[in-house]
């Protein structure tokens, strides 16, 4: 029951073009190509499919927070109204962030065909990566939600810093370049095995890279886990804070 | 456990409290912590309001229950509570059956002021938790009821006070609340919508459904209901018989006329 009205609001939110969920990513994706490939002269197989993977993934979860900020405090006086669970907000943030990743990942499958990309088996690990995914986006969510009760321009806050940490992860270059001796604290970013695992598993058919991908489950669970405690045990008392 | 089943809400030992200050505290972050860690509402602090202190009552099923009061007593809040916006500061509230809570003017579609009154009774159907197939078998009963016409397809922007509430009220009806809190949800209606609502409270009253009725109009309150509650300054001043608590009402109603006059001249 919970899920059905979490579509349909969803689906209610919608009244811009779908078109816009391309536009943004293949925007950044035709700038960073340009900037790496024309200006930098990078060379790298399948960069555009490397990144673009990268850029949605990132896409996903920078909205998801981004969105989440305002959640509650974006309801305005509806929340005084009916009482329903605040979760729902969430989760309808989730479905609307999934909902735009699905036309990002059909541009996706078109490029993997273009390139003859092989397949393999190993594809089926994208139902568990997206679960890990979720559980980033979601608990991410959560947390902010709340904070973004206290502190309203959260979302001002957090761009330089979802910026930065762009910037620190493998998603416009490859893990290899950082040099050996800075890798190890490097895989303690969450989005290196998150951004590896996905290139493996649809661009070259590998398993995904366990050695950084653990520790991205591990705090995709810790950050859903922080972020469902704090999200129930305050949730009771957002009508009296806002 | 009988007691149980013929109670429609039970309140014990309820208060609410909220914290004036912390919408221009400066601490942001500090307050963020204490709200996580600890109920930064309930905090013994100087700046605390009590908008509701320590009330207990209870409510049998199918009575229909008028609350008075004046202005910033805590009728509001008390609906609001009763509805599960607000979850009591202390005490519990026990409710037995669907709630439906209707707010004056519907505010609440603010939210969704851009859309139309049909889009507004799907959205505040699905956060009731209705499902969509349960929502077409009803919301064409509902548009009829409302008799706003054309006007369920434009956007709420053009509606007028009186239509709002129309909107609003034809939905609890078809709701099928067990509870229904009407908080002053009549006031802003023409007579024929004033005669329209008193057959709603027949039908309501028909169901067995319990009511909780807030108004200011005294008249309204004599007619429909059983027994009412005096709101004073968030306390239960009074909850007996409708023409015993109506009485003391008017009484006090009376006397703050004449402070008010007395001021008047004064100055």
């Amino acid at each position: 029951m919970l899920f059905k009205n979490t579509i349909c609001s969803a689906h209610k939110g919608k009244h811009f073009g779908n078109f816009w969920y391309i536009l943004d990513p293949l925007f950044q994706l035709l700038v960073w190509i340009f900037i790496f490939q024309i200006v930098f002269k990078i060379q790298k197989e399948n960069y555009p499919i490397f990144l673009f993977s990268a850029i949605i993934c990132w896409s996903f979860i920078s909205y998801v927070w981004k969105q989440g900020c305002a959640a509650i405090t974006g309801m305005g006086n509806f929340i005084y109204e009916v009482s329903f669970p605040k979760m729902l907000l969430l989760l309808n943030i989730v479905a609307i962030a999934a909902y735009r990743m699905i036309f990002q990942i059909l541009i996706l499958i078109i490029m993997l065909y273009l390139a003859k990309v092989k397949v393999t088996l190993n594809i089926l690990y994208l139902f568990p990566f997206l679960f890990i995914l979720g559980l980033i986006g979601l608990g991410g969510g959560l947390l902010f939600s709340v904070f973004g009760l206290f502190i309203k321009d959260l979302p001002n806050l957090l761009n330089p810093l979802l910026r930065l940490w762009w910037f620190l992860s493998p998603a416009l270059y490859s893990i290899d370049r950082i040099p050996l001796r800075y890798r190890n604290l490097f895989i303690l970013n969450p989005m290196c095995g998150l951004f590896q695992t996905f290139r493996n598993l649809i661009l070259y058919g590998k398993a995904p890279a366990w050695e950084s991908f653990v520790i991205t489950i591990v705090f995709s669970f810790f950050l859903f886990f922080t972020g469902m405690v704090i999200f129930y045990k305050t949730e009771t008392d957002f009508t009296r804070v806002i | 456990m009988s007691n149980m089943n013929s109670c429609a809400i039970l309140v014990q030992d309820v208060s609410l409290r909220f914290n004036l200050k912390l919408s221009r505290s400066k601490r942001k972050i500090k307050n963020l912590f204490q709200f996580i860690f600890s109920r930064i509402l309930d905090i013994s602090e100087s700046h605390l309001f009590e908008a509701i202190k320590n009330i207990s009552f209870s409510v049998k099923r199918g009575s229909v229950i008028g609350v008075v009061g004046r202005n910033g007593s805590g009728k509001t809040t008390l609906a609001r509570l009763l509805a599960g916006i607000y979850t009591p500061s202390k005490g519990k509230i026990l409710i037995n059956g669907k709630v439906n809570a209707l707010f004056s003017l519907g505010g609440g579609f603010q939210h969704n002021i851009e859309f139309s009154g049909r889009e507004n009774i799907n959205n505040y159907c699905i956060y009731h938790g209705y499902k969509k197939s349960e929502i077409e078998k009803i919301i064409d009963d509902i548009i009829s009821f409302s008799e706003l016409g054309d006007f369920i397809d434009a956007s709420m922007k053009t509606y007028s006070a009186g239509m709002k509430g129309r909107l609003v009220f034809s939905m609890a009806v078809y709701l099928k609340p067990d509870i229904v809190i009407l908080d002053e949800v009549l006031s802003a209606g023409d007579i024929a919508f004033q005669q329209k609502a008193g057959n709603i409270l027949e039908i309501f009253k028909d169901r067995n459904a319990t009511i909780i009725f807030i108004s200011h109009s005294i008249e309204m309150v004599k007619k429909h209901c059983d027994s009412v509650i005096w709101l004073d300054q968030g306390s239960i001043k009074m909850y007996d018989s409708t023409d015993k608590t109506l009485s003391a009402y008017k009484e006090y109603i009376e006397k703050v006329k004449g402070t008010v006059r007395k001021l008047d001249n004064a100055g």
